[in-house]
């Protein structure tokens, strides 16, 4: 009780220290969101997706056929390019052409090398 | 053979072994690191970078999005984003050249040393550079690797005074690319 009291001040400042510490390591490795718990600017079909001006590196939710599976790409409309996360692999490994996909994903731009739209990190979603 | 037939059929034989020399990605990986040797590295990996490979002539372009770079840390990719690469401004990081002397027919499954001569577009500003790359045959189609450095100052990425000693001023460039066929 003694030592508590002749040093309440500098545990006082230590325990401040170690909470601070702890907060800005809990803030400097905190864990990304999720593509699945983001919030979705634009929600429809690929034509209306393509007139909409959505900025770039937004969270999308797309409904669209797929004319073309390329290993771990599928591509919608001809003009969508959709890659996924190796923890989707097996909820995408059924997808084939002329199949029509709902999912979500991070819209990144235009690839002027491809002439298409890219989206990654995308996950299926159910189709309500 | 009519001459309006003749020309067709040339017309569409020469557009069918163009596009057969076309070897391309859209998935390649382009890693960076851009410190020091600190107890947290700034390193980063792009692993959706797309590229074409025109083999009749050794042009090639690549093309990548800079918010899609990945970072073990995501305060890191924040800032990364927000305060040095301006990734809204600037979304694109672009190359365009040509590989010296080359030839597909010399390829093999052992890597093979090329020199690539093109123009690297950071944040808007081009910048010549000329950087060896490692060329071979895989299963699939080619295999391109190269591992280089540009400075941080060339590109106007602004380093401030705080952090300075944590970031290198040469960033060093890691691009590994399998690059299949394009029909």
């Amino acid at each position: 009780m003694i030592l508590l009291r002749n040093y309440k001040w500098t545990l006082l400042t230590v325990g401040f220290f170690l909470v601070s510490l702890l907060f800005l390591i809990n803030f400097a490795y905190k864990k990304e969101v999720p593509v699945s718990e983001k919030v979705a600017v634009f929600s429809g079909e690929v034509s209306s997706f393509i007139n909409a001006n959505i900025v770039e590196n937004s969270v999308v939710v797309l409904k669209a056929s797929v004319t073309a599976v390329r290993g771990k790409e599928l591509e919608l409309e001809s003009v969508i390019s959709v890659q996924y996360l190796e923890s989707e692999s097996q909820s995408f490994s059924n997808i084939k052409k002329g199949d029509l996909v709902f999912l979500k994903g991070i819209y990144l731009g235009y690839d002027d090398l491809f002439e298409e739209y890219k989206l990654i990190n995308c996950i299926l979603l159910d189709d309500e | 053979m009519c001459m309006k037939y003749r020309f067709l059929f040339y017309f569409v034989f020469l557009s069918a072994l163009v596009s057969a020399q076309k070897y391309a990605t859209r998935s390649g990986t382009t890693s960076f690191v851009g410190s020091e040797e600190t107890f947290e590295q700034i390193k980063a990996v792009n692993s959706v970078s797309t590229s074409i490979l025109d083999s009749s002539s050794g042009e090639i372009a690549i093309l990548l999005f800079i918010s899609a770079f990945d970072f073990d840390i995501s305060l890191m990719q924040e800032h990364f984003n927000e305060n040095y690469m301006d990734s809204s401004k600037y979304p694109k990081a672009t190359f365009s050249g040509n590989i010296q002397n080359f030839s597909l027919e010399d390829l093999s499954e052992s890597e093979k040393e090329y020199k690539v001569l093109g123009i690297l577009t950071i944040r808007g500003i081009e910048k010549e550079i000329a950087v060896a790359c490692r060329l071979s045959k895989i299963k699939e189609g080619l295999s391109l690797k190269t591992n280089f450095n540009v400075l941080a100052s060339d590109f106007d990425i602004k380093i401030p005074k705080v952090v300075r000693n944590k970031i290198s001023k040469e960033i060093n460039i890691t691009v590994e690319y399998d690059l299949v066929e394009k029909l």
